[in-house]
């Protein structure tokens, strides 16, 4: 499982610093889809860059399968996988030399490296363009070998970055499959994402991120009672009409509103 | 300091990868970056195109230039004289000689003008000095005596004659050729014939030699602008792949996930550079074969190169040039590309670069620049120069040496930061962190320094080591115990002061750093025996590396040895001994053995760390600017090997200096209680091998201290593990 404990990311200094995460703390259990919820600028790409290791938090810990990012930031990559929308392939390199390549970047054997890759090709359904290169695949191509890339070190925990940006109603329901698959298979699973509605259908709990602040957190029915309000999309809405309402929600831009749908 | 830290660097430090898996491991991150480098048709593009279509081109244009008369590549060549006397005698050499080469190549007569030379001879009244005219472009070749030529004696036994020839100058080199085959097919037919026309007394024999005298014409050879040529070559090789490679990953949305793999990004980039100096190389081969075909379908080789075409061992030295000045360039290269956050960025970057590196390449066209001194050091310069000498068969290989060794140094330090600033908060994020946040102080800092800070300080403690040594070596007039004095400050600036300072500025925890921690006293005996018995089998290291012909004994460095301890019979033994036995024994040790091993063994098996540390150790004591000691690099290494495996045991760098300060000093009381002990020590011995029961002794005392020193460190480290374990039930 992914604990993440008071973790805090400021960038710049003095008068001009901006906090970007500011003390948010949640988990995420075996077999559980957490749902990082927020508007564009909300702090989640952060939150996940700083679990990823990409940024070094200001304070605060993470701790994947007792690996604490402070003590082994580079050791606990090796548990994460990271699936992102906009994430490219190597344009020259085939889906197979791909995933060969990131099964020898996280280490693995190459017996079970290969046994990883045979299994990821069936999942994914990637034999018919296994050999051709990058460059010539489709959009629906790339965020397969994109999804399995992000799977064959088997990490036990899943970070997905926006992963149906961009993507029409097949591709996001590939996406869906995909992460019931690993649902089922007992990884946890973070879920960043901006669309209220499709997160709403994928997570068991959220958490609801608001200018790098965490200010509701729960499954939908807890939220439900916290706010009195029926879907993700109100409770988003009702917080920006009262601003004032909460010290850690100080002027949330106008035009934030229509990110979130 | 206190006793309670860890003693071993293997608990501290866990790396569960074997070394076959690391290299495994490193061979496909490299096999990545040639895959997407070598499948880039637009790699390809300035890979083969660019020299395909320029060199033909550039063919042709000298070809016409050829045929207009400015470049003429078989021309009537310029003989300078003396005096009309020689140009007489040597006039006719040269004819009869050109007969007799004729007969042997009757089929090339006709393509021949019919006067190859023309003879040019001073006025009687002016006074003519032959090297000057060469080097003044006054005339391509000269020819004096070097014996005079109304000595009847000497007419008889033979003439020997001097070929001045301009080294820079491809014309002139071709001219000797020219005038020294003739000479030569003369010689042999006076020879063969001299008792058959008794009519006509012949001169016999003819010895010939050559001088080289610069050229201080403008009119250089094409030959001078081969540096300038190397560095274009490489430069158009490496820019492409440098910047796809690291920005390309950036524009095509790979970064984040590659900089969220479980490695340090230092491997990565070093994958890169493999990549983007592997196309630097088929450039550069690309091109001299381009050039070479073009030579030779045009006819133009001879005009290119003169003589200096076409030799294997020229093409491969050239080749060994290209090579180390592609390593240092694709590092550069790479150091800038990692810092943009665009394509287009990248090329803003490389372009001024490129132009830049274009002013030393023009700048070692000038004759008087050589390889020596300080500019052995100065990067692409020292390269560049190499390249020249190399041409002209000047080269001499100790600073050939200095410049291949510092550049490889600058290129990993250059490396080291490009892996720092690549995959940094700026790039992924796509913040605003600029050159100056680089430079900027850290809030917070680790505990030892990281890969990039350590070759940083290695590529600045190396110059600046050749530098001192350089200020003490032209010391001369300071009386002996200013220099000891000086010795002492500079080793502990250099060792001391420079890591101390990195220290401080990195916020570094300064006891992880230097392994500043209080070992069992234990162990002093064994670092102190260790220390006093290691002496004869260096003693033997240094025998044995001379009878491998590393080093010819040289009698200055004998004299200088002998003078130097002659000198320090009036200086006081603690100076002595303070300033050569106790200074570097504590502040090399800081450096080599606890900033530099300690912080290699964090990124590095502890076998990889041990031989690079000592390595470079053996390095620093051979790259000396006052005169260098090859023969001290064996020695030099085992030390720092065993030195190493002190630290490495111990956990500490006190017993690592108890041994080097017992051993310096030990060797400085004995060189000057004794002459012969004393070239023992300073390892200028002739070749005297010890007593073999001083040896055994030796041999025996360093398994004990061994031994001792293994079983006292494993029986700390088991304490310190249980004391370890305890604390961790209680709690």
């Amino acid at each position: 499982m992914i604990c993440v404990e008071h973790l805090t990311k400021q960038f710049g200094s003095g008068a001009g610093h901006v906090l970007a995460v500011d003390n948010v703390s949640f988990h995420a259990n075996y077999g559980e889809v957490y749902g990082l919820l927020g508007p564009n600028g909300a702090g989640k790409t952060t939150t996940l860059r700083m679990i990823l290791g990409l940024l070094i938090p200001t304070s605060g810990e993470v701790t994947i399968c007792g690996s604490r990012i402070t003590i082994d930031p580079i050791g606990i990559k090796r548990h994460i996988g990271l699936v992102s929308a906009s994430a490219g392939l190597y344009q020259w390199l085939s889906p197979l030399e791909i995933l060969e390549y990131f099964a020898a970047s996280y280490g693995l054997s190459r017996e079970y490296a290969q046994e990883r890759i045979r299994k990821l090709i069936e999942l994914m359904d990637l034999g018919s363009f296994l050999h051709r290169r990058s460059v010539t695949l489709s959009t629906g191509q790339k965020q397969r070998v994109n999804l399995a890339r992000a799977l064959v070190h088997d990490p036990s925990v899943v970070l997905l970055d926006e992963p149906t940006r961009g993507l029409d109603v097949i591709g996001s329901n590939v996406v869906f499959e995909f992460v019931r698959n690993l649902q089922k298979s007992g990884k946890s699973i973070v879920v960043c994402t901006h669309q209220l509605d499709e997160a709403q259908r994928l997570c068991d709990r959220f958490g609801l991120l608001h200018r790098g602040r965490l200010f509701q957190e729960g499954t939908l029915q807890n939220l439900r009672d916290a706010t009195g309000q029926e879907t993700l999309v109100e409770m988003f809405l009702d917080v920006l009409r009262k601003p004032e309402e909460s010290d850690s929600v100080l002027g949330f831009p106008e035009s934030s509103s229509e990110e979130i749908r | 300091m206190n006793d309670g830290e860890p003693q071993s660097f293997k608990k501290q430090l866990p790396n569960d990868q074997t070394s076959r898996e690391w290299w495994r491991q490193q061979w496909s991150f490299t096999r990545k970056e040639l895959q997407e480098t070598l499948r880039d048709p637009r790699t390809i593009g300035t890979l083969l195109l660019m020299p395909l279509l320029l060199y033909p081109l550039l063919g042709m244009v000298l070809r016409f230039l050829a045929i207009q008369g400015v470049m003429n590549p078989i021309q009537e060549y310029r003989i300078a004289f003396e005096n009309e006397q020689t140009a007489g005698i040597v006039s006719s050499m040269l004819q009869r000689g050109e007969e007799e080469l004729a007969k042997e190549l009757p089929s090339e007569d006709t393509s021949k003008p019919k006067s190859l030379w023309r003879t040019i001879v001073p006025n009687k009244e002016s006074s003519f000095n032959l090297a000057d005219a060469i080097s003044a472009g006054v005339a391509d070749v000269g020819v004096r005596l070097d014996a005079p030529i109304n000595n009847t004696e000497t007419e008889r036994s033979g003439l020997r004659l001097k070929i001045v020839i301009a080294k820079d100058y491809g014309i002139s080199r071709t001219a000797g050729t020219i005038v020294r085959e003739r000479l030569r097919a003369f010689s042999l037919l006076m020879v063969t014939s001299i008792n058959e026309d008794i009519n006509h007394p012949s001169p016999g024999r003819v010895e010939q030699s050559v001088q080289y005298v610069p050229m201080l014409s403008e009119d250089i050879g094409i030959l001078g602008l081969l540096p300038l040529v190397i560095l274009l070559l490489t430069v158009t090789g490496g820019v492409y792949p440098a910047i796809d490679l690291t920005a390309g990953e950036r524009e095509r949305d790979t970064l984040e996930t590659l900089v969220a793999l479980p490695v340090p990004m230092v491997r990565i980039l070093a994958a890169k550079y493999v990549s983007v100096l592997a196309v630097t190389l088929l450039t550069g081969l690309v091109n001299v074969i381009a050039m070479t075909v073009t030579g030779y379908a045009l006819g133009l080789q001879s005009t290119l190169l003169g003589d200096a075409a076409l030799s294997p061992r020229l093409v491969l030295s050239f080749l060994l040039v290209l090579t180390v000045f592609g390593a240092f360039y694709s590092a550069i290269l790479l150091l800038l590309a990692s810092t943009a956050r665009s394509f287009k960025e990248a090329q803003a970057f490389l372009i001024p670069l490129m132009l830049l590196s274009i002013t030393p390449a023009v700048a070692v066209l000038i004759p008087s620049w050589r390889l020596d001194g300080l500019l052995s050091i100065v990067p692409l310069v020292n390269m560049l120069l190499v390249a020249k000498e190399l041409f002209e068969g000047t080269i001499h290989p100790l600073p050939a040496f200095v410049a291949v060794t510092s550049t490889l140094v600058y290129a990993a330090a250059a490396l080291a930061v490009a892996a720092r600033r690549f995959g940094s908060d700026a790039l992924v994020v796509g913040g605003q962190m600029s050159w100056a946040d680089v430079l900027r102080r850290p809030k917070s800092g680790r505990d030892v320094p990281a890969m990039h800070t350590t070759l940083l300080t290695l590529g600045a403690i190396l110059p600046l080591h050749f530098i001192a040594t350089g200020i003490l070596g032209q010391s001369k007039t300071w009386s002996p115990s200013s220099r000891l004095m000086a010795s002492a400050i500079f080793t502990a600036l250099l060792f001391g002061g420079l890591p101390a300072s990195v220290v401080w500025w990195n916020r570094l925890q300064w006891r992880a750093t230097f392994r500043l921690y209080v070992p069992s006293l234990l162990i002093f005996p064994a670092a102190i025996l260790l220390g006093v018995a290691t002496w004869p089998w260096i003693h033997e290291v240094v025998l044995w590396s001379r009878s491998l012909g590393i080093q010819v004994l040289d009698d200055s460095k004998v004299k200088a040895v002998q003078s130097m301890l002659e000198s320090w019979k009036s200086v006081s033994p603690w100076l002595i001994v303070g300033a050569i036995g106790v200074a570097p024994g504590i502040f090399e040790e800081l450096f080599f053995r606890g900033f530099l091993l300690g912080a290699l063994r964090r990124s590095l098996q502890v076998g990889s760390a041990l031989m690079i540390s000592s390595i470079i150790f053996g390095l620093f004591h051979v790259i000396l600017s006052a005169g260098a000691a090859p023969e001290r690099f064996l020695p030099s290494t085992i030390m720092g090997m065993i030195l190493g495996w002190l630290l490495i045991r111990t956990g500490s760098i006190v017993p690592s200096m108890v041994m080097h300060v017992c051993h310096n000093s030990l060797l400085l009381v004995m060189a000057t209680k004794s002459d012969d002990l004393g070239k023992i020590a300073f390892g200028e011995s002739v070749a005297e091998h010890l007593p073999a029961i001083w040896l055994i002794a030796s041999a025996v005392a360093i398994s004990m201290s061994a031994v001792w020193m293994y079983v006292i460190s494993h029986r700390d480290s088991n304490r310190s593990t249980m004391v370890g374990s305890k604390e961790s039930q209680k709690e």
